[in-house]
């Protein structure tokens, strides 16, 4: 799954460990997301478009 | 997301909660080795082979800990590490076995252990390659 976590970050100002901290999660799991390598579960995935105030579908996109 | 399993640091605390329980038991080993050794057979000899066993409960302690107080990506790595250090430790520990069944020489049931623990520590290895960026 393709996502737009590490632009939106980039347009918040914010840095991976303030990511983290605002979704209680660690550095590694958000450096993980940003990359590619782990797609966050669905609670998770919704507390992501919450902070950046988007939909889920905004965020993340299926591979083709 | 369960912000009660969120907890900052919970990584440190599992290491220093799982070396220092291998530490303990490794202590705890040799000395029941070093008292039980000279002993002649009996009940005696085997309570010296319950010292350690507090130590191995301590380990896996600090394990379900780590995977109800780390994050979701956290508990991902440990799954999958488990995963692979269960699959590959059971096909050695079964396929050995099958080898004694057989005929092969008998070995102590302290490398069953040894086993699963370095196919755990394998299966570490490549989920962290896995999911470095």
């Amino acid at each position: 799954m393709k996502n737009r976590v590490r632009v939106l970050r980039a347009e918040h100002n914010q840095t991976q460990a303030e990511l983290a901290a605002t979704l209680n999660v660690t550095r590694q799991t958000v450096i993980a997301i940003e990359s590619g390598k782990y797609d966050p579960s669905l609670p998770l995935a919704f507390a992501i478009a919450r902070t950046f105030e988007q939909s889920i579908e905004q965020i993340f996109t299926p591979e083709p | 997301m369960n912000e009660k399993q969120m907890k900052p640091n919970h990584l440190k605390r599992y290491m220093w909660r799982f070396f220092s329980g291998m530490g303990v038991y490794m202590i705890l080993l040799f000395t029941a080795i070093f008292f039980a050794e000279p002993m002649e057979e009996g009940v005696g000899h085997v309570l010296w082979g319950v010292l350690p066993i507090p130590a191995i409960l301590f380990i896996a302690w600090s394990v379900i800990q780590f995977s109800r107080e780390a994050d979701e990506f956290a508990r991902r790595q440990l799954n999958e590490s488990l995963a692979i250090g269960f699959a590959f430790g059971s096909a050695l520990v079964a396929s050995y076995g099958v080898l004694d069944s057989f005929g092969a020489p008998q070995l102590s049931w302290m490398l069953a252990f040894a086993t699963y623990m370095l196919c755990w520590a394998i299966g570490s290895a490549v989920v962290s390659r896995r999911y470095r960026s």
